[in-house]
């Protein structure tokens, strides 16, 4: 998909009396693209949302959708439609008239009002509820109610914020591939706002990871999970072994790095990043990257004392304190017995290794 | 009847009662159930008793009830009781009749009265409801801070006493009051106005400002309790300010509006100090003639048969009025 810039924020940022809610924000999304917005509680996506909603005015920066500046425009006037994260249903209006609020504005016939609402009701799979009011609604169908309000209005955006949030592990889950089925087949432009990393990586074409207030990357979520661009990133999206190090050798394909730990780490240049002689880096590693083993390997093995196995199921959960590391090494091994001996205890010596390309370099902080 | 006897339906008076209940309905109902379990492992009958919610929620209610029936509805029975008698000099007539109604209802003057009566309260109730709903509506969506105390603020002139309020206006309104004396010293007019007291617009300016508090607090109750989601939801599907007030804000908060109409419509059209107090002759109101009938006339008969009529009237006309609302603002839609 090509990013053209359908919906296309320009240096937005956001105060509200001394915290900077939004930083700075730049950012293009495609016409039809999933979008999601990730990041930890109170980094700022709702705010950014809202003012691609017209709920809130940006202190600077331009937010415009299809080539039409939006900044200033009330929500009432802007091609969007929210699906908020309480999902806001009238509480005095029944389903269908709360389907049909928005309808109001295009003065349509009546017949033709309540074809538009029979057929949303039959597109949410909830023909029948028309009559039935917000509190005789379970969570994941008030949901769809949100939705189908929102969608019935053909916006040009759909934003949707924590959409899932309130509903359990299952439900969830099959709503993220509704969701994920009703946007394709719309071709609306979706963006979604989460902290949950698997919904992002899982339903996204792109993601956009935020950190008190900024937009730190952007990126496909297979691109996101092994070639993220910073710490934050890294840490925020899946499970990664840190450790610090000094460029020793830089070449065109290999680096060697030494480490005050882990003597000459070898490693390969990801992403298009360069780096000299010197640079202080950051090696993160993968928990699946890492193998274990009783011997030494040929690159690339440290030393530590097993702490802790936790059983996944077809994997181990490993925890490998080595000495001078503080964290200790995270190491998912698979549990068809291969590497790790079956009757490992607690405490025994083991080797930790990765192939040379199994790290990712960033540079340190 | 004392129609400021509607004071029982005050809020705060059945909070009271409901404290009252469960000091002392509670204690003693556990007390019994504890008992029970020690005397016999078996659920007892007591025991099932307080465990099913609807027993104890009448055990709670039940002393409520009581002062409800005593204060209101034996009262009223009573008086239903004396409306078809008649009164015979100093003693009463037991023989069953409906001539006090036929007077109540046929007379002239008293269905002057009671038009006039209910004209007045209607026009205060729009009134007092027209001013609070903005002040409400300004507290609930419009101040961040202090909420609390703009809410004390607007009700502190309501600590006094309604008597000294409406001396107050008596002051404000008379003669040589403050109105009349400031005109005069600014020159704009040579003698006291004479229109402003003893007038059914004395009435009702006198009544409004008395109702006002009861007025905001539950129309402000009922606006803050309203999401702000739901207003940026209307924003969102298409809704400017105006529409969005009409469809979302205004049906929601409709509750506390009947509510507010109600605890003004209901004593206003039965209150008789206001106007004996600043009516005059053109402002007296059916209360006022109810009261007459107990007092100086002593034709009880008559006053309990213009009571139960009165109360009758008031009662359907919030009926129709608060049945004409819904319709009105669910039209809207
Ligand atoms: N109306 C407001 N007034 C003051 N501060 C606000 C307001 N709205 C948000 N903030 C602050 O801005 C920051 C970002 O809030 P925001 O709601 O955008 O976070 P979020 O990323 O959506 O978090 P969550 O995942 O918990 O919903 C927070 O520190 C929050 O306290
Ligand atoms: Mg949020």
């Amino acid at each position: 998909m090509a990013i053209d810039n359908f919906l296309s924020i320009q240096g937005v940022s956001k105060r509200f009396g001394g915290t900077l809610a939004v930083n700075n924000v730049s950012l293009d999304i495609a016409r039809g693209e999933f979008f999601s917005l990730l990041g930890p509680s109170g980094c700022g996506k709702t705010t950014l949302m809202r003012m691609i909603g017209g709920f809130a005015m940006p202190d600077s920066g331009i937010v415009a959708i299809d080539g039409a500046d939006v900044t200033a425009l009330p929500p009432n006037a802007r091609p969007t439609n929210m699906v908020f994260q309480s999902y806001a249903i009238f509480p005095h209006l029944n389903i269908a008239d709360n389907i049909g609020y928005g309808l109001r504005k295009l003065k349509l016939s009546a017949a033709e009002r309540e074809k538009r609402i029979a057929a949303s009701l039959a597109m949410i799979k909830l023909e029948g509820f028309g009559q039935r009011r917000a509190n005789e609604l379970s969570g994941g169908e008030r949901q769809r109610v949100a939705l189908a309000r929102a969608l019935i209005m053909q916006p040009k955006v759909l934003l949707l914020d924590e959409p899932l949030g309130a509903l359990d592990k299952r439900l969830r889950e099959a709503m993220q591939i509704e969701l994920r089925e009703l946007q394709r087949r719309l071709g609306i432009t979706f963006v979604f706002v989460t902290h949950d990393q698997d919904e992002a990586l899982s339903m996204s074409d792109r993601v956009g990871v935020m950190s008190k207030g900024k937009l730190l990357q952007v990126d496909k979520p297979k691109a996101l999970y092994e070639r993220p661009g910073s710490r934050e990133v890294a840490s925020f999206i899946g499970t990664m072994n840190f450790f610090e190090g000094r460029v020793l050798e830089a070449a065109a394909d290999s680096l060697t790095i030494e480490t005050k730990e882990i003597s000459r780490v070898a490693a390969k240049p990801n992403g298009a990043r360069a780096f000299a002689v010197g640079d202080r880096v950051l090696v993160a590693i993968r928990p699946e990257k890492l193998s274990v083993s009783s011997t030494p390997a040929s690159v690339n093995s440290v030393q530590g004392r097993l702490h802790a196995v936790s059983y996944l199921g077809d994997h181990h959960l490993l925890q490998i304190i080595v000495d001078g590391i503080r964290e200790p090494f995270i190491v998912l091994a698979p549990s068809d017995g291969k590497g790790l001996d079956e009757n490992a205890m607690p405490d025994s010596a083991v080797w930790v290794s990765w192939p040379a390309d199994g790290a990712i370099i960033l540079p340190a902080a | 009847m004392n129609p400021r006897g509607v004071a029982a339906h005050n809020p705060l008076l059945q909070r009271g009662a409901i404290l009252l209940n469960v000091v002392g309905g509670r204690p003693g109902g556990s007390g019994v159930a504890a008992i029970d379990v020690r005397r016999e492992p078996k659920p007892g009958l007591w025991q099932g008793l307080f465990r099913s919610e609807s027993a104890r929620g009448y055990a709670l209610t039940t002393p409520m009830l009581a002062v409800l029936f005593l204060t209101l509805a034996a009262p009223i029975a009573l008086l239903v009781l004396y409306s078809f008698w008649t009164q015979m000099g100093l003693y009463l007539d037991q023989t069953p009749t409906l001539a006090n109604y036929e007077r109540a209802l046929g007379a002239a003057n008293y269905r002057t009265l009671f038009l006039r009566s209910l004209g007045i309260s209607s026009l205060v109730t729009l009134i007092t409801v027209g001013i609070a709903y903005p002040i409400a509506y300004f507290v609930a969506f419009r101040v961040r801070r202090g909420k609390f105390l703009w809410l004390i603020a607007l009700t502190v002139p309501f600590w006094t006493s309604y008597l000294l309020r409406v001396f107050a206006w008596k002051v404000i309104l008379g003669y040589n009051g403050v109105i009349n004396s400031g005109l005069m010293q600014l020159g704009l007019i040579s003698k006291p106005l004479e229109f402003l007291l003893y007038n059914p617009t004395a009435v009702i300016v006198t009544l409004a400002h008395a109702y006002a508090a009861f007025a905001i607090l539950p129309i402000y109750v009922s606006l803050e309790k309203i999401d702000r989601s739901l207003l940026e939801a209307a924003a969102d599907l298409g809704d400017g300010p105006f529409r969005r007030f009409m469809r979302i804000t205004l049906p929601l908060s409709l509750p506390g509006v009947i509510g507010a109409a109600l605890v003004i419509f209901v004593p206003t059209t039965g209150d008789y100090v206001t106007p004996a107090l600043v009516g005059g002759p053109s402002g007296t109101m059916i209360a006022n003639i109810i009261q007459v009938q107990f007092g100086r006339v002593n034709n009880w008969p008559l006053g309990a048969a213009l009571a139960i009529a009165s109360m009758t009237a008031v009662a359907l006309a919030a009926i129709f009025a608060i049945q004409a609302l819904r319709i009105a603002v669910a039209r809207v839609r």
